[in-house]
């Protein structure tokens, strides 16, 4: 079923309108029941006729904040067309549209084009120099030091810590403006994981981080192919090395298992296929494994970057045909490869039948309106972006196409799952929405909050991995130091509830313990109270939130105030019990001063973001 | 996902019927459990199960090696990367096999010394009759034979991937994953015998996972040391918890969204246990790895039992990077860095444990996804998936320096092994399942015979349905000296 993306505004749930089944009624609700709206300064300025207007105004700009917590790492609200998110804003999205912003964003071009290390296409990442010498012995590549091979004594932690990285990742999600790609790149990266933990280098890191650049918006059969090949990945599953007289395993088992098909058969709207007594139906056995472990064999590194320096910075070749197994194999759903054939052809093959089975679709599909709308979808809504995954094409309601037509296309595929109406319409399922992973809940609250004093000072050394934080905050998402290759949280992760077994599917609350979500209310006390203790070298100003534009609107009945961080953080969901304790807790401190007010602003940003229905993106 | 709606059919009801009175609460009250659940007869002693879970796999067959047999494991190990030569076996003698001499890897020799204090080495507490090794443990839906196996009858759900077995050895249900794991509802069925403390009974130091999750029971996730335990789970905005309290009792409302609840009541939780955690007790020095700081914090909260007014304990601890496909080791090297960290963590713990005086009230007991193959991958470096492991359980109530269960024929392609023809490589089938490794220690920690069915499904395709690994409690004296 293909989206019916528009402008419309739609109910949000919450006040009288959440009861209305048509924005008619809704509207004569509105007129009827003035008094029960949680009215803003904005609309007893209209007057009544006005109310109307601009309560769908509101909804317009509350809609358009909805879908971008969903496209980005969180709405922006700038006004003026010069300032640098304004691309990424409410404002440009309501003007524009959802398709034309998407396609916008599909060539929006990556902050670095010129990298010379990934010519032609660009990258997020800078590539890593030359090697040169740290003062006590490894490579040595600084990219805050772009210009120098040599690093002095922060040598090991930019060379051998995930830290050069995560300020990256940190500064492109709070500051960039291609914020689909990366928004759906660090989907990605959740799902064909290579994490820091093994991979101990961070020029490694940046090479596998480099691909999810370029794919995002291409082909899943070029992704698949580039995963394969790329050197960290090698060393990360093994695949580096594997011979025909000692075969591994593990790539095999992955890719199938995580970066593909998954274990069971699926419908191609994700239900479950099952056999006649009722049982799933396994999408491959061990025979299956050990078939595509024997095809991954007689690869390794390129050659050495120079003496001493392994190449992590090519993909990996076929060192040996002769430890290449040539035997025939049988691959999924009785594939045989003929045996007596190179390694590349056979890998080429193998991927060709991994990226053909019916699966595909379903599993990635699901997993992507995980990441970026909800841990629930309904059948109907899989079986869209699947659609779109199979043929290569999504056209929305208002008869916009996406895609190129083939097969694993990732523009429709993206355009399927945001555009669709279960992602743009107000919820009606009790399970619909997500956990804001750490990341998303940190990067959600800063985008909404600000990190700039102007256009050149900013509030933030986007120092935010979690290993470069105090331990009171830390929340269990290491940026790119996933545990295992089963990423931070499995996609079948359920929550705890009242009637299990049937609850509902959660993958981000298996981060989610009592010591994490403490972390979560630290973090924001942290930011907004500007408590967060500075360390030298590695965390030299902390983050924290600059409450001056907001002091203004805390004054009287805080209403303003507390409109904004709605509108800001919640997209306008905040239900009213929670407003009237916020406002209530507001209210009771003394406006008559500066320092009130900043304690109001700090109020009322400690509730609302530390809130569980700010935790819970819906 | 719908995938969770098909698979709903198939998760077990276990035993939903009796507990569905137990409504979920929000806030205090031990997260949730109700005095309907509570037995008449209350015992007032304690006791505790300390799970060490070795995540990744464990390659078993290179911790318990044959020393009389040596030929049988040379004939396969022999020459590659990660052989153990016999010379360098800790040699025992497990009465149960008849005369046969073993060996421990050498990583067992390792104790914790920490000035003038030595802990003992895992190798210690076999000597001393305080470890008890479990041979050959793995998921079973019922006992299975070779012939079983290869014909494609009764196997357990998604072998030799690591999540579902993870899952399957937590759940201790081999048929299908479960969302509760028997650690979670051996502490719901007993909560009657658990004090009358608000704090929960069950505690996780390494994050959150299906074991600690019971039908009531919510897992409460705690920081290792060397955070301070009053610092684990502390607040740092100390004014005006009023307004934070009543927006969390709004978002738990049952007309709430779902994820929105879930979120609040976790939270509500964590404030309700924080306020319980006011000092951070002196325990000895734990040797300063990942394990050891987390055993150590387990060895905080139990030595804050009384004080918490809780008689029964459950804990998860963890270690991972079992995983070797490549880059093993033998004596050194990966796997035995491993084990060393676990023998001097588990060696510090046991001494910890006398220091309390109840080092015959609480019981370590490992766990791990799987073993690994016997025969090497990795280009002779490493192993791959494997099923049935060897398994260690400590303490003093533990009837030590013995085998338990059955050590595997390491015959390729016959025996036990999974696999067949010359590319065999050597992956056991269990002789003994999770379910009566799992209820032998609920057993002894005081769950009651009529909920055995409950927690352990298939436990009565078992027999016998407990192992004798425990010691009578009369028997298990605690030690004195350490």
């Amino acid at each position: 079923m293909n989206g019916r993306a528009s402008m419309k505004p739609v109910h949000r749930s919450t006040g009288v309108c959440r009861f209305a089944a048509t924005l008619r009624m809704c509207a004569l609700l509105v007129g009827s029941a003035i008094s029960l709206i949680a009215p803003t300064p904005a609309l007893s300025q209209f007057g009544i006729p006005g109310i109307i207007k601009s309560w769908h105004a509101m909804q317009r700009a509350n809609d358009a904040a909805h879908f971008l917590e969903q496209a980005t790492f969180g709405p922006s609200f700038a006004q003026d067309p010069s300032d640098p998110n304004y691309p990424v804003s409410v404002a440009h999205v309501q003007a524009l549209g959802y398709e034309s912003w998407l396609n916008e964003q599909f060539g929006m071009p990556v902050l670095y084009p010129n990298d010379p290390g990934v010519p032609s296409v660009g990258t997020n990442y800078v590539s890593p120099k030359d090697p040169g010498t740290c003062p006590n012995g490894g490579i040595c590549w600084s990219p805050t030091n772009l210009d120098s091979t040599t690093c002095g004594n922060i040598c090991s932690r930019d060379n051998y810590t995930a830290y050069p990285l995560q300020v990256q990742f940190y500064t492109n999600a709070l500051k960039g403006a291609d914020q689909l790609r990366q928004r759906v790149a660090w989907a990605l990266t959740q799902i064909f994981v290579v994490s820091q933990v093994d991979i101990h280098l961070s020029s490694w890191m940046t090479r596998y981080l480099q691909l999810f650049d370029r794919n995002a918006f291409g082909n899943f059969r070029q992704l698949l192919y580039d995963i394969t090949l790329n050197p960290a990945m090698g060393q990360y599953l093994n695949m580096a090395g594997n011979v025909k007289t000692n075969v591994n395993e593990n790539y095999a088992r992955e890719v199938l298992q995580l970066f593909s098909i998954g274990l069971n058969k699926l419908n191609p709207d994700g239900t479950l296929r099952l056999d006649a007594q009722g049982s799933p139906l396994p999408t491959y056995g061990q025979d299956e494994i050990t078939n595509f472990a024997r095809v991954f064999t007689g690869w390794n590194l390129a050659a050495q970057l120079a003496p001493g320096i392994p190449n992590y910075r090519d993909p990996m070749v076929v060192t040996s045909e002769t430890r290449h197994d040539t035997d025939p194999k049988t691959l999924l759903d009785g594939a045989g490869l003929p045996g007596a054939q190179n390694a590349a052809t056979e890998l080429n093959e193998a991927l060709d039948n991994i990226f053909n089975h019916p699966n595909v679709g379903p599993f990635i599909g699901t997993q992507l309106i995980q990441h970026l709308v909800t841990s629930n979808p309904s059948p109907g809504y899989v079986a869209s972006v699947t659609s779109a995954f199979n043929t290569g094409t999504y056209t929305s309601g208002s008869g916009i196409s996406f895609g190129s037509g083939n097969r694993g296309d990732m523009r429709a595929v993206i355009a399927a799952t945001l555009l669709d109406p279960e992602a743009r319409t107000s919820p009606t399922s009790a399970a619909h929405g997500h956990l804001r992973e750490p990341v998303l809940f940190i990067t959600n609250t800063l985008r909404a909050l600000g990190i700039t004093r102007d256009a050149v000072n900013y509030t933030t050394d986007f120092v935010l991995g979690e290993s470069f934080l105090p331990t009171n905050m830390v929340m269990g998402q290491d940026v790119f130091r996933s545990p295992t290759v089963f990423n931070y949280y499995p996609p079948d992760n359920q929550m705890s509830c009242a009637t299990p077994p049937n609850c509902p599917l959660a993958p981000e609350f298996a981060l989610q313990s009592t010591a994490t979500a403490l972390a979560r209310i630290n973090f924001i006390y942290n930011i907004v109270y500007h408590r967060m203790p500075t360390s030298q070298p590695n965390r030299p100003m902390g983050t924290w939130i600059d409450t001056t534009p907001f002091e203004a609107k805390a004054a009287g009945d805080a209403n303003a105030l507390i409109d904004d961080l709605n509108g800001r953080l919640m997209h306008g969901a905040m239900t009213d019990a929670v407003r009237s304790i916020v406002r209530d807790a507001v209210t009771a401190i003394p406006d008559s001063d500066r320092a009130g007010l900043t304690a109001r602003v700090r109020e009322a940003m400690y509730l609302i973001a530390t809130a569980s229905q700010y935790q819970v993106e819906r | 996902m719908s995938i969770a709606a098909s698979r709903r059919q198939f998760l077990v009801h276990a035993g939903c019927g009796a507990l569905s009175g137990a409504a979920f609460l929000t806030g205090l009250g031990r997260f949730g459990l109700i005095q309907a659940l509570a037995q008449s007869s209350a015992p007032t002693d304690y006791k505790a199960l300390v799970c060490v879970f070795l995540f990744g796999g464990n390659d078993a067959n290179n911790v318990v090696i044959p020393y009389t047999s040596y030929a049988d494991y040379d004939r396969v190990r022999g020459g590659s990367g990660i052989a153990i030569s016999q010379a360098d076996l800790l040699l025992i003698n497990p009465p149960s096999t008849g005369g046969l001499t073993f060996g421990f890897h050498p990583s067992f020799r390792d104790g914790f010394v920490s000035g003038t204090a030595m802990s003992p080495s895992l190798n210690d507490l076999w000597a001393q009759q305080k470890m008890a090794a479990v041979c050959n443990v793995g998921p079973l839906i019922r006992p299975l034979t070779r012939a079983d196996y290869r014909a494609g009858l009764a196997r357990p759900y998604q072998l030799f991937s690591h999540a579902d077995q993870q899952n399957l050895w937590q759940t201790s249900y081999a048929s299908l994953p479960r969302q509760t794991g028997w650690g979670g509802l051996v502490a719901d069925r007993t909560e009657g015998i658990s004090g009358t403390g608000q704090f929960p009974v069950i505690a996780s130091i390494s994050g959150v996972t299906i074991f600690s999750t019971g039908q009531s029971a919510r897992p409460l996730v705690l920081a290792p040391a060397p955070t301070a335990l009053n610092a684990t789970l502390r607040l740092l905005k100390t004014d005006d918890r009023d307004a934070l309290l009543r927006a969390l009792t709004a978002d738990g409302d049952a007309a709430m969204p779902a994820l929105i609840q879930g979120a609040a009541q976790i939270t509500s939780q964590a404030l309700a246990a924080s306020n319980l955690l006011t000092d951070d007790p002196l325990v000895r020095t734990f040797p300063n790895t990942s394990l050891g700081n987390q055993l150590k914090q387990v060895a905080k909260l139990i030595s804050k039992a009384p004080q918490l007014g809780l008689t029964r304990q459950i804990f998860f601890t963890s270690l991972g990077g079992f995983d070797t496909h490549t880059n093993q080791g033998n004596i050194a090297g990966q796997q035995a860095n491993l084990l060393r960290q676990v023998s001097q963590a588990v060696g510090t713990f046991y001494n910890a444990m006398v220091d309390l005086g109840v080092s015959n009230k609480v019981t370590t007991f490992t766990a791990s996804d799987f073993s690994r193959t016997f025969v090497p991958g990795g280009g002779g470096t490493g192993t791959d998936h494997a099923w049935g492991a060897h398994q260690f359980v400590i303490g003093d109530a533990v009837r030590g320096g013995d085998f338990y269960g059955t050590y595997p024929d390491l015959t390729l392609a016959g025996g036990v092994d999974t696999d067949s023809g010359s590319g065999a490589r050597g992956r056991w089938i269990p002789t003994t399942s999770v379910d009566q490794y799992a209820a032998t220690l609920a057993d002894w920690y005081g769950l009651a015979i009529s909920d055995r069915a409950l927690v352990f499904p298939n436990l009565a395709q078992f027999s016998p349905a407990v192992l004798p690994f425990m010691r009578a409690p009369a028997l298990a004296i605690a030690s004195t000296s350490s």
